[in-house]
């Protein structure tokens, strides 16, 4: 790899992770971003959930789209394709889970199920075809989307925790109160912008 | 006959993969959870009363079994 092209793997990652953060500056996965961070260790678990599922569906569906899609003249069918590797993906994810981490399984609950519609899995793959991304560069925001959505959940998971046991006026308590960090955490993350242009 | 020929393909593409989810899917509804996964996980992270990680009595009843 030349340095230039490692300068932009690593520029990537940081870019997908921090300026152009998935969860707080495009809004994808807000569902599971609110429903899995009242305690940090289910949203450390769906963040490495989510970020074994956006790597994975980034490493075949970039082969798939290119080698068979594109040859075959069916492009047309990418979103189809990206949205079954995603769903057979997640239950595998779900079988290793429910096997090797029943506690973890548990605490997931619904949650873990439905990063087959977490939009920022599909939206990150999407975005790798629709920018005609490189194979590497494809990675590199994969990598990069993902760790930030691993990032942004568990630092928000603390806050609510701390939140816990703060004196909240009660009107705010629960769901009011982590809207307006969620907001607030935005706001942190707009500092970012126009750090890095790639 | 290039029609036919991607409308042939798209449903190849398409039933593979949904194979293969039908068969992910059935395996994992046959995969069972270890008995009393559900216990431990509530003893350990939060309350057995209120399910609050915060609790007064939780966080001192830890306390005590350590």
């Amino acid at each position: 790899m030349e340095t230039s092209a490692a300068v932009t793997f690593i520029l990537a990652i940081i870019s997908g992770m921090l300026v152009d953060n998935v969860l707080l500056s495009r809004f994808y996965g807000c569902c599971s971003f609110i429903g899995v961070s009242k305690k940090v260790e289910s949203a450390l678990g769906m963040g490495i959930a989510v970020v074994f599922v956006i790597i994975f569906a980034a490493l075949i569906c970039w082969p798939i789209y290119n080698f068979i899609l594109v040859p075959l003249n069916i492009a047309f069918m990418d979103t189809i394709t990206y949205i079954l590797v995603i769903a057979s993906l997640v239950q595998f994810i779900a079988i290793v889970i429910k096997k090797y981490l029943p506690k973890l399984y548990n605490s997931l609950g619904i949650y873990l199920p439905l990063i087959t519609t977490n939009c920022a899995v599909l939206g990150v793959v999407q975005a790798n075809t629709d920018m005609e991304y490189s194979f590497m560069l494809s990675m590199a925001s994969a990598i990069g989307t993902s760790l930030g959505f691993l990032l942004v959940i568990v630092v928000f998971a603390c806050i609510r925790n701390r939140l816990d046991s703060c004196a909240v006026p009660k009107c705010l308590k629960g769901t009011p109160i982590a809207l307006i960090t969620a907001s607030l955490m935005s706001i942190a993350f707009l500092g970012f912008l126009g750090m890095i242009t790639l | 006959m290039e029609i036919f020929l991607r409308v042939l393909f798209s449903i190849i593409v398409f039933l593979v993969l949904f194979i293969l989810f039908i068969v992910l899917y059935k395996i994992n509804k046959k995969t069972k959870v270890p008995k009393g996964a559900r216990e431990l996980e509530r003893d350990e992270f939060s309350c057995s009363h209120c399910g609050h990680s915060e609790c007064k009595f939780f966080i001192s009843k830890k306390k005590e079994d350590k």
